[in-house]
């Protein structure tokens, strides 16, 4: 009976008492049940309708219809009885269990199906020929895909039927559900009007119940309850429901017909194109449909190419703008200066690495040949010093091109002088081959890219250089940067190279975009299958607009401590310039006959903005495994199974931050709205209801130490229960003027007067608030 | 009374609209799909909607309430019907009704006004919800039941309607009758006859209505002697009194609802004792607004309901009178009538004389 939960002070007024037959009347549960069913069937077979059209994927349309509408009716049924609904769930979890045990494949397979066309979509809408696909173990598709389905949306109902039918918790279904419906949704994909229209009214019909406050199905069935704020409320009205319903799905029918009339589904995406916002997260979902949740994560430490020849683990580069190094120098031509760290001769296949080239022979014969040059005055050579101080980079060699100092690293915090001999315009001084004799080192390419590098080759028009003459080298480094460029677009984002892939096969044959290190990696290897010996190379290259633009001129400093000879650029100063990690970056350097080794630059140019530096980038470089190049640097040898543990640790930190940070916030977020809440309450409730309100948080807040008073039902024993445990003292003409107070403000429209609120409020709440605090 | 606004902006949920809109928005130009915007389409449209079948339901939602009990005895259940009308094609999920429930027979005596209460009911298109209120009254009195208000949501919850409405439903409760002591009764009709008939002589004071045989207790002096011996079996007259003065009840209606109660019960029931003995009874009740006694006479057994809920409709008197002497000031030729009133905790009437 619902009388144990009626207050009984509000059954009589005056000696006039509500009659017990009140609360017996009842509500008609069993339409109540149908009303019920029909939510959930909207919202279930919408939302499955919605990603079935979506893919596009046939199946025994009436027969998952009919079988999702005996679901929802048989989990809206539970509700009838609480014995039934105990049995019922048993009924539901052993009827799951012998399906998914007897059928497996037949619910894989329908899986497999709908995964494999949406992976083809997907595939078609990335331009990638990295496609998912899973093995489907029934031949008869339609069957396989009804089953599966029917299934799954079987376990949905039973979710759906707890969050709806229960409580209407349906924030929890919808954000749910756009997790399903938003990949296809993102490859442009449309779902057919029926299903959009009976998910839609399922969203909104279920947020008008919740809002109605009327939804709530408990184990008894009575029609009324009291409750003190509420006053007398009728429980669940099936008609009502069924009324509402009907006018969420007219209306929702009349606006999506009308839209259809107005903009056709059909030609909706011709007329709509796709927005800048989706264009720039094109990457980041395009990682995550190839590699799941793992596309947001790096494995290593990046800094924007410095990685020590370590490659494929980086998602996205993310910049922090902060300075790795300030140099000091004479600007002397307008191209950009390369300052080398790490040369990577010898590429290692699936373990995604380049194996560092330690010999200094390949700079020295350049610099040995310009220095000679030079000290013989020969026209258009130079000599310069660069003052290199590293202010937050990794502990290494930072060399300017052509230097002999090739032993010289800086440590952090410290500076070093690197004295170099630039190549200027018109300087025809002839490198002369000795020097080293394992040339043909720097054409090997390994056995498992062979192929890959052939087809790109072909693909490219791209041939065996003739000779290794200035001008076949750089006809053949043209033709493959123009088809870089046209082909393989530059990203930030490219994703991680998945962990059984080779780092340049997946870029060239399967994912096709990438940042400096892919191209240069790639082009390392297709240049030495065109018989150009060629090294991979990480390091920093400053733009010639950056000194210009950024950089200070050191007016005291005395140019020639820093510039002897001939220079490009005439009357240069002596300029300052900070270096950035986005100034890091890797190119490539071939062998040319008579010139040595040079620089070439096969990286598109793109107009891509990287991320900018912010909490969440700072966040991701956590996740990332930290912020530091150094790190990069001095794990130059660990093995990518440390660098993986790393990042596994830094994921599970991260995780369990995330999740406190979440709890965090849910708590702070529920915390302020109910604060505000309770503010809008008591700034527009009358006196009577402020007092009230001040009331029942004073009361709340005792509630919390005390238990006690929270099985006081009414005002009179709330304020004899504080009286008695001493927590306000009142006497016994102050205790039942204080009641007396509350019965009035809580149950009557009388107006209390401003002289009993402030008694009530500033003398025994305050004192009860000081009894408190002691 | 307290103010009531016509509508009243839910804030909270307005912002929950807003939100959900901007949600609605920014999925919108984030996905540019069909389905995006038809999203967008309904969270902006049928809010709207909603709201503006609210604002035009007010003059098509009405409330009334009906009880076919129009009267009962104390303790008795009294069914009222709240019915909540739409001639509309709104509906609302949160429709509020105010009632006040009240006995207005002591509507002196109850200062606090504490019979408000909130009961809630669906609004459905172009239908009708009713629901039973079965009440119980300790007193007696005039139950009166009456709606006042209207407080309605729109679907979407966004605002609150309000409405005036002012309909009630009156039942008459009275007391429970019991037998009176005979000898009482007769105490007090002997007592008063005797001085009316010893004052007002060669008066009659009753007409006959109707001549029957003799039963056994009938009054002798009723006997009709003259048809008795024509017909050889003894007739008697049957008497209806048309007399202003036979005895004249006074009850005070004044003091705590305990004593009011007592003394309009001992009135109810001594007033049917009396009609059972075929004495016309008049009842004195002081009317302080108009400043005079109302008179009400009775003549049979059906007149006592009617004359009882007329009492009931008028309300008891809150603060003591002085009964006596306004009774012999307004009515100086009547030689006697009986006080009804409690003394020491016991009710009882006490004959007074002029």
């Amino acid at each position: 009976m619902a009388k144990l939960s009626i207050n009984k002070e509000k059954t009589e007024w005056n000696g006039i008492s509500l009659a017990d037959e009140f609360y017996e009347q009842k509500e008609n549960r069993l339409y109540t049940i149908l009303a019920k069913t029909v939510i959930v069937y909207l919202l279930t077979m919408g939302l499955a309708g919605c990603i079935l059209s979506c893919v596009g994927i046939s199946y025994y349309k009436p027969v998952l219809y009919l079988v999702v509408l005996a679901e929802s009716l048989f989990c809206a049924s539970l509700y009838y009885r609480k014995l039934w609904e105990n049995i019922g769930y048993i009924l539901i979890l052993f009827i799951v269990l012998i399906l998914g045990i007897t059928y497996p494949n037949v619910i894989r397979s329908g899986v497999y199906a709908v995964l494999n066309d949406l992976s083809e979509t997907a595939a078609g809408f990335f331009n990638t020929n990295a496609m998912k696909s899973y093995g489907e173990y029934v031949s008869n598709r339609d069957y396989a895909v009804t089953f599966s389905m029917c299934y799954i949306a079987g376990v949905f109902c039973v979710l759906v039927n707890i969050c709806i039918s229960r409580r209407m918790k349906y924030i929890f279904i919808t954000v749910m559900a756009s997790c399903f419906i938003a990949f296809p949704l993102f490859l442009n994909l449309e779902p057919d009007i029926i299903p959009s229209i009976m998910f839609i009214s399922g969203v909104i019909a279920s947020m008008a119940f919740k809002r109605g406050n009327h939804y709530e199905v408990t184990d008894k069935d009575n029609a009324y309850r009291y409750s003190r704020r509420r006053g007398f409320t009728y429980a669940l009205s099936w008609k009502i429901m069924m009324q509402l319903l009907a006018v969420v799905i007219v209306c929702v029918t009349v606006i999506v017909i009308m839209l259809e009339a107005l903009m056709p589904k059909s030609e909706f995406h011709e007329t709509h194109p796709d927005s800048t916002l989706k264009e720039k997260t094109l990457n980041t979902v395009q990682n995550f449909y190839m590699m799941g949740i793992a596309a947001f994560f790096n494995y290593y430490p990046n800094t924007g190419g410095l990685t020590s020849g370590r490659l494929g683990g980086v998602n996205s580069i993310r910049l922090d703008y902060n300075t790795d190094l300030t140099l000091k120098l004479v600007p002397y031509n307008t191209e950009r200066i390369y300052l080398k760290s790490f040369t990577g001769s010898e590429y290692a296949p699936y373990d995604n690495r380049w194996v560092r080239y330690d010999s200094a022979d390949l700079e020295n014969n350049n610099a040995k040949a310009y220095a000679k040059a030079y000290k013989n005055h020969k026209k258009n050579t130079a000599e310069a010093v660069m003052k290199v101080e590293n202010v937050d980079a990794a502990t290494g060699v930072y060399l300017p091109y052509y230097s002999l100092d090739k032993d010289k690293a800086i440590f952090s915090g410290r500076r070093q002088n690197y004295t170099f001999y630039p190549q200027l315009e018109g300087n025809n001084v002839k490198v002369p081959d000795g020097g080293y004799s394992k040339l043909d080192d720097f054409l090997s390419i390994p056995e498992q890219n062979r192929e890959t590098i052939n087809a790109f080759c072909s693909e490219a028009g791209l041939s065996t250089v003739k000779s290794l003459k200035r001008k076949d080298v750089e006809e053949a480094v043209t033709k493959l940067s123009n088809y870089f460029q046209d082909n393989i677009p530059y990203t930030y984002q490219p994703g991680a190279t998945p962990r059984d892939k080779d780092f340049i096969n997946y870029f060239l044959s399967e994912n096709k975009r990438g940042y400096c290190a892919h191209f240069a990696s790639a082009a390392t290897l297709i240049l030495r299958n065109l018989g150009i010996p060629a090294v991979y190379v990480e390091g920093y290259a400053v733009d010639p607009s950056e000194i210009e633009e950024e950089g200070e001129v050191l007016s005291s400093e005395d140019t020639k401590k820093y510039y002897k000879g001939d220079s490009d650029i005439e009357n240069s100063a002596v300029v300052s310039v900070n270096v950035t990690d986005a100034d890091a970056h890797a190119w490539v350097e071939v062998y040319e006959e008579g010139r040595g080794w040079q620089v070439i630059e096969v990286t598109p140019y793109s107009d891509e903005e990287p991320d900018t530096n912010g909490l969440l980038n700072m966040l991701m470089r956590f996740i990332g495994g930290g912020n530091s190049a150094g790190d990069a640097v001095n794990q130059t040898d660990d093995t990518k199974k440390e660098v993986i543990k790393d990042t596994t640790k830094n994921i599970s930190i991260s995780v369990i931050a995330a999740v406190i940070a979440t709890l965090i916030i849910v708590i702070c977020f529920s915390r302020i709205i109910k604060y505000v809440s309770y503010f809008v309450r008591y700034i527009s409730g009358s006196i009577n209801e402020k007092i009230i309100i001040r009331y029942n948080r004073y009361i709340q807040k005792i509630g919390h130490r005390n238990k006690g008073i929270k099985e006081c039902i009414n005002f009179r024993e709330q304020v004899e229960w504080l009286v008695s445990h001493d927590i306000i003292s009142l006497s016994d003409e102050e205790k039942s003027r204080m009641i007396s107070i509350l019965e009035q403000a809580g149950f009557s429209d009388r107006q209390i007067e401003g002289d009993d609120m402030e008694w009530v409020i500033k003398e025994c709440l305050r004192r009860k608030f000081f009894s408190m605090q002691r | 009374m307290k103010k009531r606004n016509n509508i009243k902006l839910h804030i909270l949920k307005i912002f929950f609209q807003i939100a959900v809109i901007c949600i609605a928005t920014f999925l919108y130009n984030f996905f540019h799909s069909f389905f995006t915007l038809a999203i967008l389409l309904t969270v902006i449209i049928l809010p709207a909607c909603s709201v503006a079948a609210a604002l035009v339901m007010k003059a098509q939602v009405s409330a009334d309430i009906i009880t076919y009990q129009k009267s009962a005895v104390c303790d008795e259940k009294i069914e009222y019907k709240l019915i909540l009308k739409n001639s509309g094609w709104g509906l609302s999920l949160n429709c509020q009704l105010i009632c006040t429930i009240e006995n207005t027979f002591y509507k002196n005596i109850e200062k606090n006004d504490n019979s408000e209460f909130k009961i809630s009911m669906p609004i459905t298109i172009h239908g009708s919800e009713s629901v039973s209120i079965p009440v119980t009254s300790k007193y007696t009195g005039n139950i009166r039941l009456t709606v006042t208000d209207i407080y309605y949501d729109d679907i979407c919850g966004l605002i609150t309607v309000h409405k005036n409405v002012q309909n009630d439903a009156d039942t008459i409760v009275y007391p429970k009758a019991y037998d009176m002591d005979s000898e009482e009764c007769l105490a007090y009709m002997d007592g008063v006859s005797e001085t009316e008939e010893s004052t007002k002589k060669g008066n009659d004071f009753s007409e006959v209505t109707d001549i029957r045989e003799y039963q056994p207790g009938d009054r002798l002096k009723d006997i009709h002697w003259k048809l008795s011996a024509k017909k050889d079996i003894l007739m008697v007259k049957e008497r209806e009194s048309v007399s202003q003065s036979r005895i004249l009840l006074v009850p005070n209606l004044a003091g705590g609802k305990e004593r009011v109660e007592n003394v309009i019960s001992m009135t109810y029931n001594l007033t049917r004792a009396f009609i059972s003995e075929n004495t016309s009874v008049g009842i004195l009740i002081w009317n302080g607004e108009r400043y005079e006694w109302m008179e009400f006479n009775i003549y049979d057994k059906e007149s006592v309901m009617d004359v009882f809920s007329q009492i009931f409709g008028m309300s008891c008197y809150g603060e003591e009178i002085d009964i006596i002497n306004l009774v012999k000031n307004f009515y100086p030729h009547l030689q006697s009538f009986v006080i009804i009133d409690e003394r020491d905790g016991e009710v009882s009437g006490e004959i007074v004389y002029q």
